[in-house]
C-alpha cells in the first residue's frame, strides 16, 4: 500500500482547478489543460474524479453492438438481399463500419465532459 | 520517361522535400525523445487523422487485402470487420493509455509495463516483442515498393527494382533521422489524399467499365468455382469461427504494434484519440471498398502468380498512364510513411527499454541513441528485403502478430488493474509466444491452425489460441505465486 496523501488539499485544487478549466478549454480545445499541466506528476488526489474522464459510462455499453453485429458470421453470411448488386454479406459489413463509426460519435457526445468544447 | 514516370518523381521527390521541411515544424528542438519521437504530444485532430491513417492503414494493406480476397473469397474480407471492431478498442483502451502516458512521460508500451510493475524482465519481454514484430513489418512495405518499382519498368526497375529501392530508402532513412515523427505526419497528408484519390478513381471505374457490381459479383463466382482448388464468395460454415477469430486477435493487437502506440502517444489529448476513434473508420470503409477491387480482378480475368501485383495491374489495365503514376506514387508513399514510423517506434523500444530501462527523469542522450537506431533498424530492413527471400518477410509479419497480441495481457490488463503479478505475466507471454510460434509452424506458416478438442475441429486464429493458454497462464501462475509487493509507479488518478 502506498501512504495515505492529503486528500482533502489537493481536491480542493482540483475543484478550483475544474471550475476555471471550462473556460482554458474554450481557449486551447480543451484535453490536455485538465491536470495534464497544473500537477506534477503523483502529488493529485485519489478519490476526486478527475477532471478529463468521461461521464455517463453506461453509454459505454452500446460499445458491445459492433462486436456482436460483426463477429458472428453466420448473421450476415447470406447472398440475398443484394444492395447496388453487392451481395448482403459484403453490404452488411460496410454498413457496419459506418454504424460503429455512428455508435462512437454517440458516445463521445453523450459522454463528454464539457458539452461546450 | 512517359508522364505517368514524371508524375511519380515529381510526387516521391517532393514528399521527401516535406519530410526534410518538417523538422521546421512547431518550433521543435528535436533535444528530447518527446520532440523528435512524439512530434512533441502537440498533433491536433486533423494531423492525428493522417498521421494515424497513415500509420494504420499501409501500403501493403491496400495491396495485401484486395490480393487476399483474390486469392480466397470472402475469407479475405476479413479484414473489414477487424478494421472496424479496433475502434471501439481504441476509442477505451487507448484513450486511458494515452492518458496515463501523458502523466509519467512514456514513450513506448514497455515504459508503462516497467513503471506498473517494476519489473525489468516484463519490461524487455514486451519491448523485444515489439521490435520483432515492428522489423517485418518494415521489410514489408519495402517489398511493396520494390513490386512499384519494378512494375513501373526503366531506370526504375535496374536490379529488379532494388537500386530505386535503396535511393528512396535512404532518402526516408535520412528524413526520419532529422525530422523524426514530424517528417511521416507531414508527409501523410500527401499519402492519404493520394491514396483517396487512387482508391475512389477504382472503386468508381473499375466495377462500372466491368458493367456494374452485379456483373462482377456473377463473374467472379464463374471464374472463382472454375479454378482447380474453387474459391466461393460465401463463407463455408466451417470458416466461420475462423473468419471471426482472425477479426477479433488482428483487432485486439492492432494497437500494441510499436507505430500505432508511437502515432497514439503524438496526440495531443485524450479527447484526440476519441474523435480520432470515430472518424478513422472512413478508412476502413476505404479498405473495404478496396478488398472489393479483389473480386473485380477475378472477374476482370486478371491472372497473375503473384496475387500482391492485383492491384497495380488493374490500375494498368483500366487507366490512363499519367493516373497510373499517381497510382504508384500513392503505394510508395504509402508505405514510406508507415516504415519512417515503424523504425521510429522500434528505435524507441531499443533506446527507452532494451539498451537503458525506463526511468520517469528521462536519460540525456537518449534521443540520439534512438535517432542512430531509427537508422540502424531502416538499414537492417533494407538489407533484409535485399538479400533474404520475401517469403520469410511475410512468415516473420505473420509470426510477429501473433507475437504482439501476447503482450496484450500485460499491457491492457496492466491499465485497469494492478493485481496481475509480472511473473505471472512474463509466464503467459512466454508459453503465449511459443505456442503461436509452434502453431504457425506445424501449419505451414499459416494463420489458421486446426485445434482438436473433444473429438472436434476447430479451425481459428492461432494468435487467438496462443492468448488464450497465455491467459490461463497467468491466472494460474497468478493464483500461486498470490502475494506480491509491486513496486507500482502510477497512480489511480493517472489513468483518468
Amino acid at each position: 500500500m502506498r501512504p495515505p496523501r492529503a486528500l482533502a488539499l489537493h481536491s480542493r485544487r482540483f475543484a478550483g482547478d475544474r471550475s476555471r478549466n471550462i473556460y482554458r478549454s474554450l481557449n486551447d480545445g480543451g484535453g490536455p489543460s485538465h491536470g495534464a499541466r497544473g500537477w506534477p506528476a503523483g502529488v493529485h488526489g485519489r478519490s476526486e474524479n478527475p477532471p478529463s474522464g468521461m461521464k455517463h459510462r453506461a453509454w459505454y455499453l452500446l460499445l458491445v453492438f459492433p462486436f456482436i453485429g460483426l463477429l458472428w458470421p453466420a448473421l450476415y453470411n447470406r447472398a440475398s438481399p443484394a444492395l447496388l448488386g453487392l451481395p448482403f454479406f459484403y453490404w452488411y459489413q460496410l454498413a457496419w463500419v459506418i454504424l460503429t463509426s455512428l455508435i462512437l460519435g454517440a458516445v463521445y457526445l453523450l459522454c463528454r465532459e464539457h458539452p461546450d468544447v | 520517361m512517359s508522364n505517368g514516370d514524371l508524375i511519380f518523381v515529381l510526387l516521391v521527390a517532393g514528399v521527401t522535400l516535406l519530410g526534410f521541411v518538417a523538422a521546421r515544424w512547431g518550433h521543435s528542438t528535436m533535444r528530447t525523445l518527446d520532440e523528435w519521437a512524439l512530434g512533441g504530444r502537440r498533433f491536433g485532430t486533423l494531423v492525428s487523422w493522417f498521421l494515424l491513417g497513415g500509420d494504420l492503414y499501409t501500403a501493403y494493406t491496400f495491396i495485401a487485402v484486395p490480393a487476399l480476397v483474390y486469392g480466397v473469397g470472402a475469407l479475405g474480407f476479413f479484414a473489414v470487420p477487424y478494421a472496424t471492431i479496433a475502434y471501439p478498442i481504441v476509442f477505451l483502451i487507448m484513450t486511458r493509455f494515452w492518458t496515463v502516458a501523458k502523466r509519467r512521460g512514456y514513450v513506448t508500451a514497455a515504459d508503462f509495463v516497467r513503471d506498473r510493475y517494476g519489473n525489468r524482465s516484463l519490461e524487455i519481454a514486451v519491448a523485444a516483442t515489439g521490435i520483432l514484430a515492428a522489423a517485418p513489418y518494415i521489410a514489408l512495405q519495402l517489398v511493396g515498393m520494390k513490386t512499384v518499382f519494378y512494375e513501373l519498368g526503366g531506370v526504375f526497375a535496374l536490379g529488379g527494382g532494388a537500386f530505386a529501392l535503396v535511393a528512396a530508402f535512404a532518402l526516408l532513412a535520412a528524413y526520419t533521422y532529422t525530422s523524426g515523427l514530424r517528417a511521416p505526419a507531414l508527409i501523410a497528408f500527401v499519402k492519404d489524399a493520394l491514396i483517396y484519390i487512387t482508391v475512389i478513381a477504382a472503386i468508381v471505374v473499375i466495377p462500372a467499365k466491368l458493367g456494374g457490381f452485379a456483373h462482377v459479383f456473377a463473374a467472379a463466382h464463374t471464374a472463382f468455382a472454375a479454378r482447380t482448388k474453387p474459391v466461393a464468395l460465401l463463407l463455408g460454415p466451417q470458416q466461420f469461427f475462423l473468419y471471426a477469430s482472425w477479426a477479433l486477435g488482428s483487432s485486439l493487437s492492432l494497437f500494441i504494434y510499436p507505430h500505432s502506440i508511437t502515432s497514439v502517444l503524438s496526440a495531443k489529448s485524450a479527447d484526440v484519440i476519441r474523435r480520432n476513434s470515430v472518424l478513422l473508420p472512413i478508412y476502413s470503409l476505404l479498405l473495404g471498398l478496396l478488398a472489393l477491387l479483389g473480386v473485380c480482378a477475378v472477374a476482370a480475368g486478371i491472372t497473375t502468380s503473384n496475387s500482391n501485383l492485383v492491384v497495380p495491374m488493374l490500375l494498368v489495365t483500366y487507366f490512363p498512364n499519367w493516373f497510373v503514376g499517381v497510382g504508384f506514387a500513392a503505394i510508395v508513399i504509402g508505405a514510406l510513411v508507415p516504415a519512417a514510423i515503424m523504425a521510429i517506434g522500434a528505435a524507441n523500444l531499443f533506446a527507452s527499454n532494451l539498451f537503458s530501462e525506463f526511468t520517469p527523469s528521462r536519460p540525456a542522450g537518449e534521443v540520439s541513441v534512438a535517432k542512430w537506431l531509427c537508422l540502424a533498424v531502416c538499414a537492417f530492413a533494407l538489407l533484409f528485403v535485399l538479400f533474404a527471400n520475401v517469403r520469410y518477410a511475410i512468415y516473420f509479419q505473420l509470426l510477429g502478430g501473433g507475437w504482439m497480441l501476447q503482450t496484450f495481457p500485460a499491457f491492457v490488463f496492466g491499465l485497469y488493474s494492478r493485481r496481475l503479478h509480472p511473473k505471472a505475466l512474463l509466464l503467459g507471454w512466454l508459453v503465449g509466444m511459443m505456442a503461436t510460434t509452434w502453431m504457425a509452424i506445424s501449419a505451414g506458416f499459416t494463420p489458421a491452425f486446426a485445434l482438436h478438442l473433444f473429438g472436434m475441429t476447430l479451425v481459428g486464429f492461432n494468435a487467438l489460441y496462443a492468448l488464450i493458454l497465455n491467459l490461463l497462464t497467468v491466472a494460474l501462475a497468478g493464483a500461486v505465486l498470490r502475494t506480491q509487493h509491486v513496486a507500482d509507479g502510477t497512480l489511480p488518478a493517472d489513468y483518468a
